[in-house]
Formats: C-alpha cells, sequence, structure tokens
C-alpha cells in the first residue's frame, strides 16, 4: 500500500476518512470500502503487516533473551507501562513507551497505549460481550449521565454483522443481562466452572456462570475462512500476533479485506492534527496530518470522516479543531467535549482454593476462561451505590513441578510434576459512572514532538465506585463460601484508573445537542459529516468490555454514512 | 569411564554446543559484557560450580553445561536492582567462608554431598549469612528458571510444545499419575 503521491488535490481526495486503524477504524475501512468509497485511513504508528510484523509470533520461549521478563532499565524507563500485564519481552514492539508520548495527569492515569497498524486489536484481552437493554436504559433509569439514543434493538443487527465476520465464541445462555449473539462453539468450561455455575444455579435467583465470549476462533466458518484465518489453537501467546489468523485483530481480518477492495488507502506515521472545517459549506472537508517522519504538514480531503483515534486521541483531535465556527474545537457548542470521561472498575479481585472434584483436572488450554454477568442493581435498584459488575472468573487444577530441592533431588522435582489442588481466581469490571469533573482536555502550555498539545488528563475514582468494590468483594466471598471454596483472599487493588484499557467518553452520544456531541448514529451534532465510533462516543461504560460495541457502533454508523452519502445529505 | 561422566561427554560433544543460546557459545561473564555487575573469573567460576551442585549432570545435562550461570549473571545484571546485585556478589564471595566454617574447606574443595548440604543450609534463613541467604535466593530461581527454560531441557528432556494439547477440563486426574506427565504442555 504505496503512500499517495504527495502532489495534487486531487491525489489527496478520498471519499472517505479514517483516522487510526484499530479496532473500530479497521471496521470503518472494511465497510467504507465494501460500499464502494475510496477511504484513506490514517495511522500515527508504523505499518504492521498480518504475519510479515510479527517478529516473535513463533520464538521458543528461550529464544528469548531474558525469558520474557523486560529488563529492569526499560521498567524503570516506563513506569505507565511497566503496570500493564501484557507488557512483555514478547510482546514490547507493540506498546508505546512512556518516553515517546508523554501526557499530563492531574491525577494518577495509566494511559496504555498502542500506536501501530491494528492499534491496541493486537494486544487485546478479546472478551466480547454485547450489551443489553438494561445497559443502555440505565442512564434513564438510574439518573446520571444522559439517555443514550439507541437502544438496543438498533445496535442488535450490527452486532450479528460483526460477530459473524470477526468470529465470536460463545454459548446461547439465555441470560438477560447478556444477549445471545452470532456465535462460534464456546469454550470449554472446567468441573469447578460447572460446580461454581451449579452452585449460582441453585443458591441465587439471578447469578450465572458462563463461558466468556471470546474473538478467537473455536473453528473457522467460510466467513473467516475468506479472510484467510484459521482456528485458534490455544498457544495463549495472541499478544505476540497470531501465525493463525485464530483472534481478530484489524491486521488479520478488517484491513486486509478492506485492501482486497482496492479501495484502501493506508498512510502510517500520519499524525493527525485536526479536523479541517469549512465555514462556507458547513461541514468538514478534510483532515491535516503531520508526517511522524518528516513533520510535514499535508491536508488531505473527504466527503465524510470517522475519527477512530482511540477514545482520548479522539478527544484531542477534536479539541484541537478550532475555527471560527468552533473556537472550543469541532462540534463543541456546549463545552462538554472532553467531559464525562469514565472507565472500568477492575479493582476487587479474589483468590481462593478448592478441595473438591480431587477425580478431575485440567489438561491442555484454552483462550477464554468464565465470566459471570452483572446481577447487581439489575432490574431494579437494590443497594446503597448505582449500576454493578460484572466478574472474570477462572479455575485450574495443574501440575507443579517441586522445586524445593538441591542437586538431584531437585532435578528429579523438576522432571516429576505433581498435581496441586484447584485454584480459583475472580476480579471485578465495575461500571464507572460518567461526572462532568472526569475530563481530558489540552494542555493550555505543554505540545509534544509534532507541536499537537498535550492531553491532560483528570479522572478519578469516586465513593460509589469505592461502595461497589466492597460490595463486590462481600458478595463473591459469600459465593465463594456457598461452593465451599477455601482459603479466600480478597485484595483491593487501588490501581490508577485507565490499567482497565477501557477508557470511554469525552464526544458522548445522546439525544439533545444541549447535553451531547454525537447524534443517534455517531455523527457529530454540529458537523454531520464527522462520525465518532470509538470509546469517544460511550454516554454510560456498563460492565461489558466494550469492544464488540464499538465494533457495532463503527459498521452501524459506516452504513448509515455510506447512505447519507447516497441520499446528498452528508 | 563413569557412566554419567561418558553420557555427558557424548552429549556435549554431539549436541551441546547447539543447546546453548547463541548468544552465551563460548562466552564467559566478561565476554557477554556486563555493564552493571563487577565479575571477575573467580567468581563466575565458583557460581558455575554452585549451578553445577544445584542442578547436577546425571544421565542429562546439568545446569553449568548449559552454561547457566551465565544466565544468572545476565539477569543479576538486567533485571535486578542495585540492592539484589550487590547481595548476590557479597553473598557469593562470602560463600566459601560460609563453607570454611561449616566444613573446614573452600566450596571448590568439598565433595558433593557436601556441598549440597551447603545449598541446602543456605536455605535458611537463621542459619545462614544475609548476603549468602539473599544469593541463594536469587541463584536457586533464576537457575531454575535458567535450566527450565533452556533450548536443552525445552527440546530434549521435556519438549515443550508451542500447540498445547487441546483442552479437557474434566480430565481425570488418575490420568496424570500414569501418563508421563513430562510431555504436558
Amino acid at each position: 500500500m504505496a503512500n499517495p503521491a504527495i502532489n495534487g488535490l486531487k491525489q489527496h481526495t478520498f471519499d472517505a476518512i479514517v483516522v487510526g486503524s484499530g479496532i473500530s477504524g479497521g471496521w470503518a475501512a472494511k465497510e467504507l470500502t465494501e460500499k464502494g468509497l475510496k477511504t484513506l485511513v490514517l495511522e500515527r504508528g508504523r505499518d504492521v503487516r498480518h504475519l510479515v510484523d510479527y517478529p516473535t509470533m513463533n520464538m521458543m520461549p528461550y529464544e528469548f533473551e531474558h525469558r520474557g521478563d523486560i529488563p529492569l532499565a526499560q521498567r524503570r524507563a516506563n513506569p505507565i507501562l511497566n503496570r500493564a500485564n501484557a507488557w512483555q519481552e514478547d510482546s514490547d514492539h507493540f506498546f508505546v513507551k512512556d518516553a515517546e508520548h508523554p501526557y499530563v495527569q492531574q491525577k494518577p492515569f495509566d494511559w496504555i497505549r498502542g500506536y501501530q497498524v491494528g492499534g491496541k486489536s493486537l494486544i487485546w484481552a478479546r472478551q466480547t460481550q454485547r450489551w443489553s437493554n438494561y445497559d443502555f436504559e440505565g442512564p434513564a433509569r438510574d439518573g446520571f449521565a444522559v439517555d443514550w439514543p439507541i437502544r438496543y434493538e438498533d445496535l442488535a443487527p450490527w452486532y450479528s454483522h460483526v460477530e459473524s465476520f470477526a468470529g465470536i465464541s460463545g454459548n446461547p445462555d439465555g441470560v438477560a443481562a447478556l444477549p445471545d449473539g452470532e456465535f462460534l462453539p464456546p469454550n470449554p468450561l472446567n468441573a469447578v466452572d460447572v460446580h461454581f455455575q451449579n452452585t449460582l444455579n441453585e443458591h441465587y435467583e439471578n447469578r450465572h456462570l458462563i463461558a466468556a465470549r471470546f474473538a478467537n476462533l473455536t473453528k473457522s466458518t467460510p466467513t473467516q475462512l475468506a479472510q484467510g484465518r484459521a482456528p485458534c489453537l490455544s498457544r495463549r501467546l495472541c499478544r505476540r500476533g497470531c501465525p493463525f489468523g485464530g483472534y481478530f485483530s484489524s491486521n488479520a481480518s478488517t484491513l486486509p479485506w478492506a485492501e482486497k477492495t482496492g479501495n484502501l488507502t493506508l498512510r502510517p506515521h500520519s499524525v493527525v492534527h485536526s479536523i479541517i472545517y469549512d465555514e462556507r459549506k458547513g461541514k468538514a472537508t478534510g483532515v491535516r496530518v503531520i508526517d511522524a517522519t518528516t513533520k510535514k504538514t499535508t491536508d488531505y480531503f473527504a466527503a465524510i470522516i470517522f475519527v477512530n483515534a482511540s477514545a482520548y486521541n479522539t478527544n484531542l483531535i477534536l479539541l484541537n479543531s478550532t475555527s471560527a465556527r468552533f473556537p472550543q474545537g469541532l462540534g463543541n457548542d456546549n463545552g462538554l467535549m472532553g467531559k464525562f470521561a469514565a472507565f472500568h472498575n477492575y479493582n476487587a479481585k479474589l483468590k481462593a482454593n478448592f478441595e473438591g472434584l480431587q477425580e478431575f483436572a485440567t489438561f491442555g488450554q484454552r483462550p477464554g476462561s468464565a465470566y459471570i454477568p452483572r446481577f447487581r442493581n439489575l432490574f431494579r435498584q437494590e443497594t446503597d451505590f448505582l449500576r454493578g459488575y460484572a466478574t472474570g472468573f477462572s479455575a485450574s487444577r495443574n501440575l507443579a513441578n517441586d522445586t524445593s530441592g538441591v542437586g538431584e533431588e531437585l532435578k528429579q522435582g523438576l522432571a516429576q510434576s505433581k498435581l496441586r489442588d484447584w485454584s480459583i481466581g475472580a476480579h471485578i469490571m465495575g461500571e464507572t459512572i460518567p461526572k462532568e469533573s472526569n475530563t481530558v482536555s489540552l494542555d493550555p502550555t505543554r505540545t509534544d514532538e509534532w507541536g499537537m498539545p498535550l492531553l491532560n488528563i483528570d479522572i478519578d475514582y469516586d465513593e460509589n465506585d469505592r461502595l461497589m468494590e466492597k460490595d463486590a468483594l462481600e458478595q463473591l466471598s459469600e459465593m465463594f463460601s456457598t461452593a465451599g471454596f477455601t482459603q479466600i483472599r480478597t485484595e483491593l487493588k487501588r490501581q490508577a484508573p485507565g490499567l482497565d484499557i477501557h477508557e470511554m467518553g469525552g464526544v458522548r452520544m445522546g439525544k439533545d445537542p444541549k447535553t451531547s456531541l454525537l447524534n443517534g448514529w455517531n455523527q457529530l451534532h454540529a458537523c454531520q459529516n464527522v462520525f465518532v465510533t470509538d470509546g469517544a462516543c460511550m454516554t454510560s461504560t456498563s460492565t461489558q468490555n466494550p469492544s464488540l460495541t464499538y465494533m457495532a457502533l463503527t459498521a452501524r454508523a459506516a452504513n448509515h454514512a455510506v447512505e447519507e452519502m447516497r441520499r446528498g445529505n452528508v | 569411564m563413569n557412566r554419567r561422566i561418558a553420557i555427558k561427554n557424548m552429549l556435549l560433544v554431539v549436541t551441546g554446543a547447539a543447546m546453548i543460546p547463541r548468544h552465551l557459545r563460548g562466552a564467559t561473564a566478561v565476554s557477554i559484557g556486563l555493564t552493571n555487575l563487577q565479575v571477575t573469573a573467580s567468581d563466575e567460576h565458583l557460581l558455575a560450580e554452585v549451578v553445577d551442585t544445584l542442578i547436577p549432570t546425571t544421565d542429562t545435562l546439568g545446569a553449568k553445561d548449559l552454561k547457566v550461570h551465565l544466565f544468572v549473571l545476565l539477569m543479576l545484571n538486567d533485571c535486578h536492582d542495585k540492592k539484589d546485585q550487590t547481595l548476590f556478589l557479597e553473598g557469593l564471595r562470602q560463600i566459601d567462608a560460609f563453607a570454611l566454617a561449616q566444613t573446614g574447606k573452600s566450596f571448590t574443595d568439598c565433595d558433593t554431598a557436601e556441598r549440597v548440604n551447603l545449598l541446602t543450609r543456605m536455605k535458611s534463613k537463621e542459619a545462614t549469612p544475609p548476603a549468602v541467604w539473599t544469593f541463594n535466593r536469587l541463584m536457586r530461581s533464576r537457575t531454575i528458571e535458567g535450566y527450565n527454560v533452556s533450548q536443552y531441557v525445552m527440546t530434549q528432556v521435556r519438549p515443550h510444545q508451542m500447540i498445547p494439547p487441546a483442552y479437557d477440563g474434566f480430565y481425570p486426574a488418575s490420568n496424570y499419575t500414569q501418563t508421563e506427565v513430562k510431555t504436558h504442555g
């Protein structure tokens, strides 16, 4: 994919421009190019081509100089990144280093980023749960944020659309909080998963354990085979990039699909400065790009623009897109852009043992684990805090070596593995309430290497989060006890917001231009040929891993954009 | 010739060189360019004897054969803080005094049984000078790691499967004692 020639307005003009190539930008590219639009995808980082640019994908553990560890000098140079689990010697090249892209923390916020083609879709955790109307109706029912302009029924066909293409494993569980979808066979549960599932069914009215829905192919349908993607083989090395295309990423799936249409132009090393607004036409006409290497500025033009730069970078670009008409940033007439940012609370964790089910163990590996959908305050308000939490659950019973000896005894201990008891782990994903005081904004003075204002992040937990964490530890401890689990250890992590890597909001959807930035089709109310479909658009956060919802919103908005373009409305 | 030594020699001649990571082949601590850890030739020699005691040559290669002592030094140099590095070297250099106090001999002059006793004693915080205790803790974990995650062990002793067996969440626990657990991915 060659860069477009630098001279000539015509060569700088496309039907559509997509800013960002991550999980939502990739979907915008796929949908727009499939509908025949000449589409320019801008990516601030380097190109990463599927298979070609996964240097570690087939390396054996002993081929890594530090056997997977990140050297201390690198850890110290990257105190923020150092807190991200997936940053290891084999995935180092897919993570932004702290010093390369500084930002301002008014309060501690761990902003984990992947600046390359494919973005964080290369290194994501791959859980893909649908939202339900308990999520979309949440703000209106519980009186926070603003009402979502859409309901589950608006998004359901688009969930199906993206699930069928991406390949999502799951079981039709019939759980109200988590609608069923177009599923490949589910990830298998184990003996303790099923024991806990039965315990919850017997002792609680609305608490369910299910196989989490994952974007790993438990089999390849013709749709995935057409993308050149084979089933996942449970290597659990997704963060390196998969030699089989066994998990969904922009690189393995949407971008090569878009490229095949002949309508895609991908321009890496393109830092987007701003969206260009034409006052005479009353709409956006293009995008101003700073070449990351040469620092040269070039304008590109298109009829429609998708901003998918990752939640907070999308805020940054729009806030930086000032004009006489929009002095506070593109579409920011009400001054709410950058406000009502939110995230997921992962603070509450539990560990336990189980001495039962000694007749069973686990063998081999699976790419996913189990999941307990939100049960708190689901049908009605029942606690002193708003909303609730989903829970990731995993149990295993593997072999362990005896590493205690010395000499021949140790050597024997390393060779003869023994079965441990079952070990159990759980963590919550708590919904946080978007608040006006949780903001991202442009730093008034400091800029980066490319002359872009630094992002100023001012986001914190609140009392609702504290009450929810406490309740989660109490409820899950009780559920664990009921199941007969022993040695239950609870932990409140107190990690900074951001480490969940589920940052959301700032450019929220809503019905009313006075209180929101985007309409029900993800168009800026005040500049309707600009669409925002990444995490920035989220009105509330739900408890579900958000990527699947970004994908569905993007596909829906892209198809609407094409229709509106053909009607002459944008 | 002693069977063990014969096997060791054969293995070293036939496959040994290929089993040692490229960057450690023919290397010494000095030649792998440690910048944070000031290691002398005698430090390196002593550490080689210590890891040889911890994971000895039997009918398979041991930690010294696999140059795991150089891996331990590399990890101490690259992945540990100043405090660990200082205590590690201090502890290493106190080993001969520790051995002398226990056996009346230097570590290298001790026979295998005496060396095993010394390393066993070093696991007790009460019975060991602090630096020696810390040295032993760090040496043990990095030696076991370096041995387990060596090309030799992962290809010749317990072949590592990049693609694990299909998942079974109801695997009969009794199968584990009957099967060769070595091959478990």
